[in-house]
């Protein structure tokens, strides 16, 4: 009888080490088989959903399908959605998220404090003016006008490195808050990513003034991830993927149906 | 070891000391600015109110009572929401002189509503503290009621709560920086946009010092007054 219990405890354990050994290593999230994805405040078109303390229900935007396509990529069963504010998406330290997509632009600065994969929307700068501002033609035109912008965002950036406006711009802390700003007529033109701005103005065509205009400077969002995460590598092979078969293009086209290079370019 | 050197090198930063003092100071006008302008109109409007508070009389009951719900709401509501609320609010009612103020006259206007109601509070438990002989007697002297509020409650009243509207001052001093959320670029906004920049986060420990620099001669002050109260209350007559 011990013989017999012996064998079969040997052979148990052998039939589950090979199980160990040929199923796939799963991706080296935080919780094994979830993917916990972080986003910010309501974004028209790229995610939203309803917060509940720290998590997010039901979002639905571009950024909830890409993560959900990647982690089917990755063949990740569950998805959880929290609640990451954008004013610590870019602090060094430890996230408590896999992978966060909120409109992100890759920056070197950014970079040298978390990881970036590769790029999954192209953006420029958009000029989104109030009713009462007349559209400025030019750069030059745009210098004259009061500028609002949130904080840590490039389009801040932008306005206080390279554009130099005559009144020093109006920071708010949310993008709500800056369209908020537009909306009311407390400033003139906000600069802030052009699908940011041409969706919100898509979705609220009788509160602001139109875009105005796009300011090249080339670039790009990128899922942003801790330092040094494990995750990028895998990452960016699933980005490459689905933007070879394709279905990057549909979420787009799905998601925006806007044909950003219509708006005209600033110089 | 390593935690701590990392601390010192993210919160006390010689280099980012130096590099964000210019923009900080700059931004900490701008709150001294508000505290100033603010505190004048609190201390002015509060006094206004705590007499309306203290109307004798039937016919004064809707003043007393606009008196109570006005300190009513504006004490139980967080300053930022009334930032909020004045901030966009007010300029998104698209009236003419209401909405096209600056963003620092809707930052006072949300600091003065809501510090009024605190100290219109102090100044009444002064005034209730004075005791009811000083009113009679004044009265009696022919004084009207708002004669002897004037030369003789009042002036008492206020000499009393001197330490409690110090303290109130150095409560409002500090939540100038909370404006910041209505697009105000005072001190708070400076830092948090060098820290930003340079992922380090010693310009907030520069705008804090600013503040401690500030509070901590008006609370020593505030200390010596009380002293000097107490030694007075309590002085035997020789």
């Amino acid at each position: 009888m011990k013989r017999l219990i012996l064998v079969a405890s040997l052979a148990v354990a052998a039939l589950a080490a090979t199980a160990a050994l040929a199923a796939p290593a799963s991706a080296p999230t935080r919780t094994p088989g979830t993917l916990v994805v972080g986003f910010g405040d309501a974004a028209v078109g790229f995610a939203i959903g309803t917060r509940r303390g720290s998590t997010i229900h039901n979002p639905k935007g571009y950024e909830v399908d890409l993560a959900k396509a990647i982690a089917k990529q990755l063949a990740i069963p569950n998805v959880k959605y929290v609640y990451t504010p954008w004013a610590k998406l870019f602090a060094p330290g430890s996230k408590d998220f896999d992978v966060s997509l909120q409109e992100a632009t890759i920056t070197a600065a950014r970079a040298r404090t978390v990881d970036f994969s590769k790029s999954y929307l192209n953006a420029n700068q958009g000029v989104l003016i109030s009713k009462q501002t007349t559209a400025p033609k030019s750069l030059a035109d745009l210098k004259q006008l009061q500028t609002c912008a949130q904080v840590d965002t490039t389009g801040l950036g932008y306005i206080q490195t390279r554009l130099h406006p005559t009144q020093k711009p109006l920071v708010y802390q949310s993008t709500a808050a800056a369209f908020t700003a537009v909306q009311i007529g407390r400033c003139d033109a906000l600069v802030l990513d052009v699908p940011i701005v041409a969706l919100q103005k898509k979705s609220k065509p009788g509160a602001y003034g139109p875009v105005a205009g796009q300011i090249v400077t080339k670039e790009q969002y990128g899922i942003v991830m801790q330092k040094g995460s494990k995750l990028k590598p895998l990452v960016n092979g699933a980005i490459t993927k689905l933007t070879k078969n394709g279905t990057i293009g549909k979420l787009q086209k799905k998601w925006f149906n806007l044909n950003f290079g219509a708006i005209p370019v600033l110089k | 070891m390593h935690a701590f050197h990392e601390v010192l090198k993210s919160f006390f930063s010689p280099q980012s000391f130096r590099a964000s003092l210019p923009d900080v100071w700059a931004g900490f006008q701008v709150n001294l600015k508000m505290m100033v302008v603010a505190e004048l109109l609190v201390l002015a409007l509060a006094l206004g109110i705590a007499i309306v508070r203290g109307l004798p009389g039937r016919a004064a009951a809707p003043f007393r009572g606009l008196a109570i719900v006005y300190t009513d709401v504006f004490r139980g509501t967080p300053l930022i929401l009334v930032a909020f609320l004045v901030g966009f609010g007010l300029p998104g009612l698209q009236l003419q002189g209401v909405s096209t103020r600056s963003n620092f006259f809707y930052g006072v206007l949300a600091l003065t509503l809501v510090y009024t109601a605190y100290v219109t509070e102090v100044y009444r438990a002064g005034i209730e503290s004075v005791h009811g002989s000083q009113r009679m007697a004044a009265r009696s002297l022919g004084l009207s009621y708002f004669q002897a509020l004037r030369y003789v409650v009042i002036p008492q009243a206020v000499r009393r709560v001197i330490p409690p509207l110090l303290n109130d001052f150095i409560g409002l001093q500090k939540d100038t920086a909370l404006v910041t959320v209505i697009g105000v670029t005072e001190v708070a906004a400076q830092a948090q946009d060098f820290s930003n920049k340079q992922y380090n986060f010693t310009a907030y420990v520069v705008a804090a010092v600013f503040f401690i620099f500030l509070t901590i001669p008006l609370a020593r002050f505030t200390d010596h007054l009380i002293a000097v109260r107490e030694a007075r209350e309590r002085a035997q007559a020789v």
